[in-house]
């Protein structure tokens, strides 16, 4: 409504004026109606004759009288209008003023919410940028962080694969060195064991074949290989036929023959005993 | 892959392994022995003080005869054992026999026995084999070869001809008075039965395939004739009275026809007859003297004794006829062929150096091997199994009844009653 009458100043004066008249109006036409008079409620005039000169006299006394009044009245009338005036003035000032003020309230409410909301937009906007810029920051920050510590990452994974690679090689050195030094040790104790192994074998041969009685009637040509495990003092604890000859009886002199040369002659170095723990005798007549 | 993994592959590989890397001993050389085998005297529960017959003894002289066994002698047994709880191998190990024979001899009732044995391969600590026969005292020696039979069989894988006989001669007396005596002996020439006495010459016995029947030359007419003679009943019958010579009958593999010498052309020819007609069919013709015919055991050829080459030599001719070819080619004389039971073999005497020896011809190699050592070693016969040859020697002044294994290992003489013993024959397996 405040829009309304703000954008037409003009109709609502026009309006008031006409609201005011209306209101005059009223107030001096309150009974124009005619009145009824009634009889017998009023006394009837009583009539009285006055001389005319006197009563011309009188009458222009009246008259002035009248005239004075009315004046009176009228300035009355114009004292109360111009105060009505002047208070309505007032009051319209008053009004403008208070309509001024209200508008100018308004505005400035307006514009304190203007401000208000600028300030607000601005803070949030402030406020969000700050919270991109943090973020943003955040995010570098971050990634800083990665980078950084990606860097570390592999600078300290490439310590370590380099000391691996160190370990490894050292290592791999280190069992070089030591195959080397088991080959050594290996190759002496199988040279012991070579010139052991030469110097026993004919001996556990000859014991074998002095037991060994071949059987008469076998055929020719035939080839057993017995696997015999040793405990240490030459004892055969067991003899198993690996490859048969195919003629039973050839098998079992074989078998025979071994159980029957245990002991089998053996070193007495202790150490060289692995060698002879199990010994493949490949049974195979020469005719 | 690198040197280097490779040198810790093969490294690694020898300490694991260092034996099974090393050691494979080639024995390419053994004994050719007898077989060390310890029989340990039977036990004996019965109402006499000892069984009626030592069957550890019978079976230890059959294994030792056939020279694959070395028996351990009695003196030499560590324990005596007669059943398998009792039995503590290593004792026997200590010996080194490889094989333990036990047993026990029950008197079940009068004259009645059963006899029990076990078999144990001492060097593994198992039994091999064992049995319970019933029988009567007089069959108690049977029980016993039958016993080295199942021995013998299972350590060699041959079967057993201990549980056979033997045919021969024997003559007796000053030449103006002398008694021959055909006889069937047992293997070992125990329990001998003579079948036939005469005044007159009795000679070249031979078995049929069956070893119920006896084929043999007589001069009881004054001139030689040949019989066959049934050997439980005694019942013969005449088969060969030809002008001239009836010699040398032996029996066909089928056992229906007899191979044999005949001089009735006029020249020692020999023959192949049917048991049953009397049908002949001339094998040889030569102007020298054909005989001593033996047959393949396939029954497709005959060996013989022939001097057509100018001296005696054996040869082989088809049961069919034609001609023949000769076998013998080592020494002057080569004459009395026995073909072994394989047909691979022929036992011959071999005379050389003024000795006559027993030999055998490999018919495989080609090769003769002398296996006797007498001076007059004669009528080679192979046991059924192959394994061994019966023959007869000049021990003294008179033959003897001897036996040899077939590679010649082992030779021994069979015991013997008085006289000279004559063409041994050794019997089939029967049936």
């Amino acid at each position: 409504m405040w829009q309304a009458l703000r954008e037409n100043p003009r109709a609502v004066i026009y309006a008031v004026l006409m609201h005011l008249v209306l209101l005059l109006l009223l107030v001096f036409s309150l009974d124009w109606t005619p009145k009824a008079i009634k009889p017998g409620t009023h006394k009837p005039i009583q009539a009285q004759l006055v001389d005319s000169s006197k009563l011309q006299a009188i009458e222009e006394k009246k008259q002035a009288e009248q005239r004075r009044i009315e004046d009176d009245k009228r300035m009355a009338e114009a004292e109360v209008e111009r105060k009505k005036k002047a208070e309505q003035d007032k009051q319209r000032k008053a009004e403008a003023e208070r309509k001024k003020k209200v508008e100018q309230d308004k505005k400035r409410k307006v514009e304190a919410e203007r401000k208000k909301k600028a300030e607000q937009d601005k803070q949030r906007k402030a406020e969000a940028e700050r919270k991109k810029k943090a973020e943003q920051d955040k995010k570098r920050k971050a990634e800083a962080e990665r980078k950084k510590k990606a860097e570390q990452d592999k600078k300290r994974k490439a310590e370590a694969e380099r000391k691996k690679k160190a370990a490894a090689e050292a290592a791999s050195r280190k069992a070089a060195e030591q195959a080397l030094q088991a080959q050594l040790a290996e190759e002496q104790a199988q040279a012991r064991a070579e010139s052991a192994l030469s110097q026993y074998i004919p001996f556990i041969q000859d014991k074998i074949q002095r037991n060994w009685l071949r059987p008469a009637g076998s055929p020719k040509g035939l080839s057993c290989l017995i696997l015999v495990k040793l405990i240490p003092g030459g004892e055969v604890v067991d003899a198993k036929v690996v490859r048969s000859s195919g003629d039973p009886l050839f098998d079992r002199s074989v078998e025979t023959a071994v159980l029957k040369a245990s002991p089998l002659p053996l070193p007495e170095d202790a150490a060289m005993f692995k060698y002879f723990r199990e010994i493949n005798f490949n049974f195979k007549p020469d005719n | 892959m690198s040197r280097l993994v490779k040198l810790l592959l093969f490294v690694s590989v020898l300490i694991a392994n260092p034996a099974r890397a090393a050691l494979t001993i080639e024995i390419t050389q053994g004994i050719e022995g007898a077989l060390p085998i310890a029989v340990v005297p039977f036990g004996w529960q019965g109402k006499a003080a000892a069984a009626p017959e030592n069957i550890a003894a019978i079976i230890t002289a059959d294994l030792n005869r056939s020279g694959r066994f070395e028996a351990l002698q009695d003196r030499d047994l560590v324990a005596h054992p007669s059943t398998a709880e009792q039995v503590k191998f290593q004792n026997w190990r200590m010996v080194n026999v490889d094989n333990l024979v036990i047993g026990q001899i029950k008197e079940t009732s009068d004259g009645q026995y059963s006899v029990q044995f076990e078999l144990f391969d001492v060097f593994r600590g198992k039994r091999l084999t064992g049995s319970t026969f019933p029988t009567g005292a007089r069959d108690l020696r049977r029980v016993a070869h039958h016993i080295s039979d199942l021995i013998y069989e299972t350590l060699t894988g041959e079967r057993g001809a201990f549980n056979t006989q033997i045919a021969y001669v024997t003559s007796r007396g000053s030449s103006k008075n002398r008694t021959y005596t055909l006889l069937v002996a047992d293997s070992d020439g125990y329990s001998p039965q003579t079948i036939l006495t005469s005044k007159q010459p009795l000679m070249s016995p031979s078995w049929s395939p069956d070893a119920r029947q006896v084929a043999y030359v007589s001069f009881e007419n004054k001139t030689s004739e040949i019989y066959i003679q049934d050997v439980a009943t005694g019942s013969r019958r005449k088969l060969a009275t030809f002008k001239g010579i009836n010699g040398a009958p032996t029996w066909s593999p089928d056992g229906s026809k007899l191979a044999l010498t005949l001089s009735r052309d006029g020249n020692p020819e020999i023959y192949v007859m049917n048991i049953s007609d009397g049908a002949l069919k001339r094998l040889t013709t030569s102007a020298a003297i054909d005989t001593e015919p033996v047959w393949a055991p396939d029954g497709k050829s005959v060996v013989f004794t022939s001097d057509r080459g100018g001296s005696a030599q054996l040869y082989r001719v088809s049961a069919r006829g034609g001609p023949a070819q000769r076998l013998t080619f080592d020494g002057k004389y080569n004459a009395g062929a026995d073909i072994s039971p394989d047909g691979r073999k022929i036992a011959m005497v071999h005379g050389g150096g003024g000795r006559y020896r027993i030999a055998v011809l490999d018919l495989d190699s080609g090769l003769l091997r002398i296996l006797t050592d007498g001076q007059l070693d004669e009528s080679p016969s192979f046991s059924p199994n192959g394994s061994m040859i019966i023959y007869a020697t000049g021990a003294g002044n008179r033959e003897v009844l001897s036996a040899v294994s077939v590679d010649g290992r082992f030779k021994q003489r069979l015991s013997l009653q008085a006289g000279n013993v004559r063409e041994p024959v050794w019997s089939p397996f029967g049936k």
